[in-house]
């Protein structure tokens, strides 16, 4: 554990930018930040709880070119060598630790992979939870360095920086810290207890996978739809939701492009056939719930929920994720 | 700057280049279908298994999936093509010579190794026979490896039927063919009904036997249950699933039915894989 005497994300942004890195890092646009690219630290705000929408898009553009395309093949996009994201919390890095799995694992996605080898992780704890936060209950620390290069933690002011790993050591190599004394170390273990506390939304998943099989055919899900308008800002904020869709723009030139899409659509599913396999809107909220909390736990052995509450907190129907998969029935007719 | 890689063997979403080289009317009309023989250009044929798919590719236009209609024993590429949207408009105005992009092949094809020794049974209906074909062209050029096979197939109409040509040929040849239109026709000389009840009244024992059955859902659901009262097991019946997909390798998401991608893991899959699940395909 190192001490940083001034601001070290603002730095190692200037630093990046001065070798070439595409740096994303949070800015504050209108009531809410967001990650975007930036030129200079001092565009950033690292005055946040977390951002408004997840950074996946960093690794996984929301449109993504593919193919340019004539009559045929004509050029592949050339890929940023060096990537850097800056004040990522920890949810989000487990959301791209999850995203890895998906289009690395198995056939591995190149489009993918090209931009996550080059990627630094820069993260950012949490001092507090925010109001929709549960990721202390997915089993996510939010004072957690896993998947990091570097974590920073702000420690009444000072910069408290954590080399993780041997991408990080290379960069922090270029800042003078200084080793943290053993207060500093005691007064962090206090603000991370003081953290885990501060948490006002718990889920209960004792069981859960045993839970969810049971109530699969429930009524419940209808009920949690009743307001549902399958808007899909859930899947759009999500950090860890990965459909996509492939369309070519352009009839005799063009591009062929990768664009996020949503479960919650019925469009996502619908055949030429006319066939639709969820055409009712509570199939396809199940099918969000189910992914998160069953069939991905099923495939990968992980929940694909990180806590981050950001569907809740942009549901225009107050659909409320912890709420919903709290009350999900143990007993079901 | 690193490039992603400009192969198509490495980048999965990169297609071959390849070129129709004959072009036969299968059903003519209002919903026409058409079976295109395609070659790739500048390689030859992968290697691939009878119930695996490939998109093809129309640039302008998009992809789409498509089950491998003839077997892996047979030279080049057959694809039946119903026409129905965008893509498929588009090839249906196409002609020999023409060049598509192929990426494949996709996904899990039928066990067939597995299934030496047991007698075959297809049961299809409408274009839902394409896979079928696949099998049982197999077979046929395997005929030592197999027991009996019959051939079931129906559509709505006697125009509707494929492969005709293909059938009347086999039927010629003394292979167990048994064809069905679903409403009756002058000089029409097999069954008149449905394709679950064209079954019922074949009685296909189960005993060695494995029945593949493809076709509408509806068609789909209504045999499994005649199989069953036949004597069938779930781990005899096979069937082939269709859904909206786009990556084809198991990424997008679209065609995912519960924790299952029917473009990886399927499109085959044993039915007793499919009762497992939540969500009913």
């Amino acid at each position: 554990m190192k001490v940083y005497s001034g601001n070290f994300l603002k730095d190692v942004i200037t630093r990046l930018l001065e070798e070439g890195y595409r740096v994303y890092a949070p800015v504050k646009e209108g009531n809410y930040h967001v990650f975007r690219v930036v030129k200079s630290a001092d565009e950033t705000d690292f005055d946040y709880i977390n951002t408004k929408k997840s950074p996946k898009e960093v690794t996984f553009p929301e449109n993504e070119v593919l193919i340019k395309y004539g009559e045929w093949v004509e050029e592949l996009p050339e890929q940023p060598d060096r990537l850097a994201i800056v004040g990522i919390r920890p949810c989000d890095v487990k959301g791209i630790r999850l995203m890895d799995r998906v289009f690395l694992e198995d056939i591995t996605d190149p489009y993918y992979e090209a931009k996550r080898k080059n990627l630094l992780i820069i993260g950012y704890a949490c001092n507090q939870a925010g109001d929709y936060c549960f990721c202390s209950s997915v089993g996510i620390k939010p004072y957690s360095s896993e998947g990091v290069d570097i974590l920073v933690t702000n420690l009444n002011g000072r910069q408290i920086v954590e080399v993780v790993s041997d991408a990080g050591k290379e960069l922090a190599a270029n800042f003078e810290l200084t080793d943290a004394s053993a207060e500093d170390i005691e007064a962090k273990k206090e603000l991370e207890k003081k953290v885990m506390e501060s948490f006002t939304r718990k889920v209960d998943t004792e069981n859960l996978e045993e839970r969810m099989k049971r109530a699969f055919d429930s009524d419940y899900w209808r009920e949690v739809a009743t307001n549902c308008i399958s808007c899909g800002t859930c899947t759009y904020l999500c950090p860890t939701c990965f459909c996509f869709d492939i369309f070519d723009d352009g009839e005799l030139k063009g591009v062929r492009i990768r664009a996020w899409d949503s479960c919650q659509f019925p469009l996502h599913t619908l055949e030429s056939s006319s066939h639709n396999p969820r055409p009712e809107k509570w199939q396809r909220l199940r099918n969000r719930f189910y992914d998160k909390f069953y069939y991905m736990l099923v495939r990968k052995g992980e929940l694909y929920c990180v806590g981050c509450g950001r569907c809740s907190a942009a549901c225009p129907v107050g659909i409320d994720i912890a709420e919903v998969i709290d009350n999900v029935p143990s007993e079901v007719e | 700057m690193s490039e992603v890689i400009n192969e198509p063997m490495k980048n999965p979403y990169l297609p071959y280049k390849a070129e129709i080289v004959e072009i036969r009317d299968e059903v003519k009309g209002i919903r026409p279908i058409k079976t295109f023989k395609i070659k790739l250009i500048g390689r030859e044929r992968f290697d691939y298994q009878s119930g695996q798919g490939c998109l093809i590719s129309v640039f302008g236009r998009g992809e789409s999936w498509f089950t491998i209609a003839n077997s892996p024993t047979r030279p080049d590429l057959e694809f039946s093509i119903l026409k129905t949207g965008k893509v498929t408009t588009k090839l249906h105005e196409m002609e020999v010579g023409d060049v598509v992009g192929i990426r494949g092949p996709l996904g899990r094809g039928f066990p067939l190794d597995e299934w030496k020794g047991m007698n075959i049974v297809t049961i299809g209906g409408g274009i839902g026979q394409t896979p079928l074909r696949s099998i049982y062209q197999y077979v046929i050029d395997n005929e030592k490896d197999y027991g009996d096979l019959t051939i079931i197939y129906g559509a709505r109409t006697s125009r509707d039927l494929c492969y005709k040509d293909e059938l009347m040929e086999l039927i010629e040849q003394g292979y167990n063919v048994e064809l069905s239109i679903d409403n009756p026709e002058p000089d029409w000389p097999y069954f008149v009904g449905f394709v679950p009840d064209n079954l019922k009244r074949i009685k296909p024992d189960p005993k060695d036997t494995i029945a593949i059955t493809c076709g509408p859902p509806i068609m789909i659901k209504i045999t499994l249950g005649v199989l069953k009262d036949l004597g069938f097991k779930e781990d005899q019946i096979y069937t082939t699933l269709e859904r909206r997909m786009k990556c084809g390798i198991g990424k997008c998401g679209k065609c995912k039915l519960e924790s299952v991608y029917v473009c990886r893991d399927g499109p085959v899959f044993r039915y007793d894989e499919l009762s497992a699940l939540l969500e009913k395909a």
